[in-house]
């Protein structure tokens, strides 16, 4: 279907007076996220910097609380425990795509390839950053899976599955921007920055099928951001 | 509830002891670490430019058990004598710490220049086929992703080069010389819509491998967030081009993104 040149235009615009509001606060905005000096480690691990006190997965709103576990806190948490948290992120993943393949309630065969690809994905992530990390018995995330599991009970639709799925894998692309700001190793580094385009991938294959429009902030941001992040503190590694 | 003054002067002479015990000891931590000839320079140069969280911080002048690089290198806390004998070798240290850092910060430069540089080379790209976007029959969903596209990499650009600036560098504001020349004749065969969406996708894959690629080049991890926040982006982008390629390629294809279409060397400004 061909455009007209007035139609066009009348796009542009529109985007120019989005661009222009935008960056009218955009020095502001990344001010932090360019020129920190850079987080604590403590910082990653209580949650600051983490934008806002509430998670959002699927439709859920949940309160991120700011309770340390008592071992991080009497150190910051290491290259390998970050890693470990992110396998742990992913096996939650993994099982929480499986349990959707299970519940009967995703019909479209589409969806259903998908789910069972980025579940393959997820878990290659898992034992990639099990490799990486300090826990070799590290499995699924009982605090993302006890969020998860109720909500997938109470969708009823294929889109409140999807949904799910869609907040869960822009909360793993945010949970990795923020930990690529305080990982030194090579190797971890390597297993997230490759890692991380992945999750926002997913997250576009989902948004596209809930027909997410381009100007939705969180299918389609200018810049990734930490919003929305994992806190290791609220999901602790068991 | 207020503080008297007995309370306050206390509080303030307890205070300014703690300062004056802790910095001797600050002092000749910062002293070995240009004096130390263990530590790579890389190691102390970022400890000095980044990185330098709190925890480092507190091993680097001997307040927590050591678990730094730079601490374990330096030895034992007490020894200053030796170290302030060593006045014109550290002088010679220090002026090696501070090439190095230099070193550090010129990589740094390069790779946000030439981000802003490819960035600026996406917005012409994107730019040129929105102005001919009657010839190349481009769709309303393709149009307007394209715009959307091309105002993000502004942005992009913008942020490469308040970066370039905050290092104290100049901001690159053309698009990428060696890419113009490499895909020129490419752009200039682009004929349909399908031709468009494919070149498209191919560029947002370079930078999507590229920004992830550079990570390990650059100094700090901040500087390593903040290429792969755009990043990302760019492979969102790669996704939403390939919903209107015919036939669909598997987006993404692999569970861990790839670097081999990273730009190399080459392509630095």
């Amino acid at each position: 279907m061909e455009i007209s040149e007035r139609e066009l235009r009348r796009m542009v615009d529109d985007i120019d007076d989005q661009h222009r509001a935008a960056m009218s606060t955009f020095t502001e905005d990344n001010q932090g996220l360019i020129f920190e000096t850079g987080p604590s480690r403590r910082r990653f691990l209580a949650g600051l910097g983490l934008g806002s006190a509430a998670l959002v997965v699927g439709s859920a709103v949940l309160p991120m609380g700011r309770l340390v576990p008592r071992a991080w806190a009497q150190s910051a948490p290491s290259d390998g425990d970050i890693a470990t948290f992110a396998a742990s992120v992913e096996y939650a993943a993994v099982a929480a795509y499986q349990a959707a393949a299970k519940s009967g309630k995703v019909k479209t065969k589409a969806i259903l390839d998908a789910a069972t690809a980025f579940a393959g994905q997820h878990q290659q992530h898992g034992d990639a950053f099990k490799a990486a990390g300090t826990n070799p018995n590290v499995a699924a995330n009982k605090a993302v899976l006890d969020m998860v599991t109720p909500q997938l009970t109470a969708a009823k639709t294929e889109n409140d599955v999807v949904a799910l799925a869609y907040g869960l894998e822009n909360a793993a692309a945010a949970t990795y921007i923020f930990a690529l700001g305080v990982l030194n190793d090579e190797k971890a580094y390597n297993a997230v920055a490759s890692v991380m385009p992945v999750e926002a991938q997913h997250a576009i294959a989902l948004g596209l099928v809930l027909g997410k429009p381009l100007d939705d902030k969180s299918f389609m941001p200018s810049f990734e951001t930490k919003d929305g992040a994992l806190d290791p503190a609220k999901f602790p590694v068991g | 509830m207020d503080i008297n003054n007995d309370e306050l002067r206390r509080e303030l002479r307890d205070l300014d002891r703690e300062h004056r015990e802790v910095m001797p000891r600050w002092r000749d931590s910062l002293f070995r670490l240009f004096a130390d000839k263990e530590t790579p320079t890389e190691a102390k140069a970022d400890v000095l430019l980044g990185g330098f969280n709190r925890r480092r911080f507190m091993a680097l002048s001997g307040l927590a058990v050591a678990g730094g690089t730079i601490l374990a290198a330096c030895g034992d806390d007490k020894k200053s004598d030796s170290a302030s004998s060593k006045g014109s070798t550290a002088a010679t240290e220090a002026t090696t710490a501070t090439t190095a850092a230099s070193a550090v910060s010129k990589t740094d430069l390069t790779i946000a220049r030439t981000a802003a540089s490819l960035e600026n080379f996406a917005v012409a790209v994107y730019d040129k086929a929105i102005t001919n976007a009657a010839a190349l029959k481009i769709s309303d969903p393709v149009a307007k992703a394209a715009v959307l596209f091309k105002a993000q990499h502004t942005e992009h650009a913008s942020a490469f080069n308040a970066a370039a600036t905050q290092l104290g560098g100049q901001p690159y504001t053309d698009p990428n010389p060696t890419a113009a020349k490499a895909f020129e004749a490419q752009i200039a065969a682009l004929k349909t819509e399908q031709d468009v969406l494919k070149f498209a996708f191919a560029l947002e894959q370079i930078a999507a491998q590229t920004y992830q690629g550079v990570g390990m080049k650059l100094s700090t991890p901040m500087l390593r967030q903040t290429a792969m926040t755009v990043g990302g982006v760019e492979a969102r982008h790669m996704a939403i081009l390939n919903h209107f390629i015919t036939p669909p390629m598997t987006v993404p294809e692999k569970a861990f993104q790839p670097t081999e279409k990273a730009v190399d060397a080459s392509f630095y400004v």
